[in-house]
């Protein structure tokens, strides 16, 4: 974040900078998050003078408004997740100057999705990509450079003429002090610098894989705690959003999600909003029964975000026609699933996409598989789950964006779902567990982990922690 | 058209601040005077003394020189597309009034603020866009004007300010002491009655929520003892003056389906009024 130091300023006196900063003032932040009669008492100004001088600055210091026909475009910069389907759900791809946020299981695809993106934003515009390179930043896991080489050869948009490593940085980030410390310095001077650099490219994409992990903890929680990690997840959202307008670069968060319990609640009077209630729309994915995850995190991080993408898992596999196997998959080694030497295929493990809410889509959901090449969505299996009116315009019966089925809320819906390839393979849920050992929660040897987890403090509390210090 | 000097839209704000501070509160007022002593009386040029003279000898009714079009654009209350809301703030949202919007993420409380933004760009007047955490680009607003007659040009006036995610700055430095933060807020409410009252300027803000844990009773809560958790707009009510202002929530009850809540008005400082709404029949 630039912070405007006092002494740049032209319109104040030499004398007035001297008595600001005896004052303790250092910065315009520090003036204008003052009282004037703290200001007025502490560097000994006078009042008038002291208004005085906070016209001055704001006048000499504030953001011009400009007329929209005199601004540069901003908004339509969007590059392909390399599945059409998907890219016609989201709006027409990911789109820059904005905060996604990809949420799910482990092993439901976050990491792949990151991975492929990281390559295909390199592409030039005639392939769905903006020429752009990436920062993927990492708090607890390595960055599968194996897993991004088998993308990079078998994706059918990608190749490595187009896409290299060396378009993608990469840095640890195992802290919050660290993460904080990368995106109000490290990344704004690396992007400077790039920008300087003719013959590289602009960044255009940022990944932090995964922000969840930053605040895992098996500490006692105390109120001030949980304070003090609402604040820092603030702060980081400030951080992201700066970045992503200043240099229109894409913002992709990873989040974790944790069980849904159902806990007991007092009920609501007349005129109350229920969290519980509410949570349930901008926080699951909510579709038929499969809303047994939820978001972490809770609603301070869910106000941060611009769209909220969850994958889930489901207990469904398919068999794939012909037309439907993503290309290439002959010749590839299928992520989670094998191949006999007969030819004779093991049905895939189906997985669900829902963008939950989103400032430039309608909320949808649909299908889609892991395979070699990355992130794939099953043909025809958009299900739009709302449609948002227009501005100006009344609401259409389909957008023109998303290709959908018959579309509506889905609780009205005949039983599409399941599609005919699926019924005769609705595994029963303790048997994928026992085949794919990737568990959600690893279970810790720390007694503390135990303890957590039966005692798990709902996440309506670190909401309620950052609020205990101000007024209603 | 009121009588009241400070209401009236045709005198340039600086002129009705001159104006009270010498002493006169109604255009009746002026009555008494001449050209040459107002235009001593304020220290002003005799043309402008004898324009704000003319202006007070006017009958009442609408000005001669106004074009039908901007008559209309100049009418008491602003309603929007959606029937819920307008009939919550009791047929549309008054000129010269303030209306927050608030609603967990996915409510379409950034699509109102912008409707009302159309709206007000069709009418010719000018609208003043804040967007602070990337909810509205620039190309979503240019979207919004293919489908309507052009709106590039304006008259020099402005009939709308839209404050865009106001709650977030608010974030932007969470360690500021809760009196500083209280002290902005009550900053913001005096520059907001200032123009809403001086130039009828119409304030949209679209504000996040956050979280209150209440115990059973209904008393403020904490961790230990809440037994529920209700959202609440983030800002709380000291930004807003309070007989100018409407706060509206939004909360769904499904995707496309939810309430809109009146939470307070000028006229009911504590209302519950819930009005149901229907994305999907929006327009119809």
């Amino acid at each position: 974040m630039d912070s405007v130091s006092l002494s740049s300023l032209s319109s104040l006196s030499t004398y007035q900078k001297s008595s600001l900063e005896k004052g303790g003032y250092k910065s315009l932040s520090d003036l204008l998050l003052s009282t004037p009669s703290d200001i007025s008492r502490t560097s000994r100004i006078a009042p008038l003078e002291v208004a005085r001088i906070l016209e001055a600055a704001c006048r000499e210091r504030a953001v011009s408004i400009n007329k929209i026909k005199d601004l540069p475009p901003e908004g339509e910069e969007k590059f392909t997740t390399g599945d059409a389907e998907l890219d016609g759900m989201l709006g027409g791809g990911i789109r820059t100057g904005m905060l996604w946020e990809v949420v799910g299981e482990s092993a439901a695809g976050k990491t792949q999705l990151a991975l492929q993106l990281s390559l295909l934003v390199q592409l030039p515009s005639r392939l769905g990509g903006i020429l752009g390179s990436a920062f993927y930043l990492t708090v607890a896991s390595q960055l599968q450079t194996t897993r991004m080489e088998q993308i990079l050869n078998t994706h059918p948009l990608l190749s490595p003429s187009l896409c290299s490593f060396a378009n993608i940085q990469h840095a640890s980030v195992p802290t919050i002090e660290k993460l904080i410390f990368v995106l109000s310095k490290s990344l704004p001077q690396y992007i400077s610098a790039n920008d300087q650099n003719t013959s590289s490219k602009p960044l255009k994409l940022i990944v932090i894989d995964a922000i969840a992990e930053l605040f895992h903890t098996s500490k006692r929680t105390t109120t001030q705690f949980l304070v003090e990690r609402s604040r820092r997840l603030s702060e980081i959202g400030t951080l992201l959003h700066s970045l992503a307008s200043k240099h229109q670069i894409a913002v992709l968060v990873l989040n974790e999600v944790s069980d849904t319990i159902d806990r007991d609640s007092a009920p609501l009077d007349s005129g109350q909003i229920g969290y519980k209630n509410q949570f349930r729309w901008f926080g699951r994915a909510d579709i038929l029964g499969e809303g047994r995850k939820e978001a972490t995190l809770g609603l301070v991080w869910s106000n941060q975000l611009n769209v909220r993408i969850f994958l889930s898992r489901t207990s469904r596999r398919r068999y794939l026609e012909e037309s439907e196997r993503p290309r290439k998959i002959h010749e590839s080694i299928l992520a989670t699933s094998s191949n006999n030497s007969a030819g004779d295929q093991e049905p895939v493990l189906i997985r669900r996409l829902t963008v939950v809410f989103s400032s430039v889509c309608n909320p949808a959901s649909c299908d889609y598989m892991v395979t070699a090449e990355g992130i794939s969505v099953i043909p025809g299996s958009v299900v739009l789950l709302a449609v948002r009116p227009a501005v100006g315009r009344a609401a259409p019966s389909g957008s023109a964006d998303v290709s959908t089925s018959p579309g509506g809320d889905l609780t009205q819906m005949r039983n599409t779902q399941v599609a005919p390839l699926d019924i005769g393979h609705v595994v029963d849920s303790t048997a994928v567990d026992s085949r794919y050992s990737t568990p959600d929660n690893e279970p810790g040897d720390d007694e503390w982990d135990v303890f957590w987890e039966r005692n798990a403090l709902p996440e309506c509390v670190f909401e309620e922690a950052a609020n205990l210090t101000e007024p209603s | 058209m009121s009588r009241n000097i400070l209401l009236n839209p045709t005198l340039p704000s600086s002129t009705q601040l001159a104006l009270r501070r010498a002493g006169y509160e109604t255009l009746d007022d002026l009555s008494t005077t001449s050209v040459e002593a107002l235009s001593k009386e304020l220290g002003i040029d005799i043309s402008d003394s004898q324009s704000i003279i003319t202006v007070s000898q006017r009958p009442p009714g609408p000005p001669l020189s106004q074009s039908l079009a901007s008559l209309i654009s100049r009418s008491q209350s602003v309603a929007c597309s959606y029937a819920a809301v307008n009939t919550a703030l009791g047929g549309g949202l008054p000129r010269g009034r303030i209306l927050e919007i608030s609603g967990p993420p996915g409510s379409f409380k950034e699509t109102l603020a912008l409707d009302y933004t159309r709206i007000f760009a069709e009418a010719n007047e000018e609208v003043i866009f804040i967007d602070t955490q990337n909810m509205t680009s620039l190309a979503t607003i240019k979207k919004t004007f293919c489908n309507s007659s052009a709106a590039a040009d304006y008259q020099d006036l402005t009939g709308l300010l839209v404050l865009n995610s106001i709650s977030f700055p608010f974030l932007s430095h969470p360690d500021v002491q809760s009196f500083k933060r209280t002290a902005l807020l009550e900053k913001i409410h005096q520059v907001f009655l200032q123009a809403s009252a001086l130039n009828n300027l119409t304030i949209i803000t679209t504000s996040q929520m956050s979280t209150k844990l209440l115990n059973a009773d209904g008393s403020p809560g904490n961790f230990e003892t809440g037994a529920k958790a209700v959202m609440v707009p983030q800002l709380g009510s000291t930004y807003l003056p309070n007989g100018r202002s409407y706060r509206l929530v939004i909360v769904p009850e499904s995707r496309a389906t939810g309430v809109v809540q009146l939470l307070s008005s000028p006229t009911h400082p504590s209302g519950q009024a819930r009005h149901q709404y229907d994305l999907s029949q929006h327009g119809a």
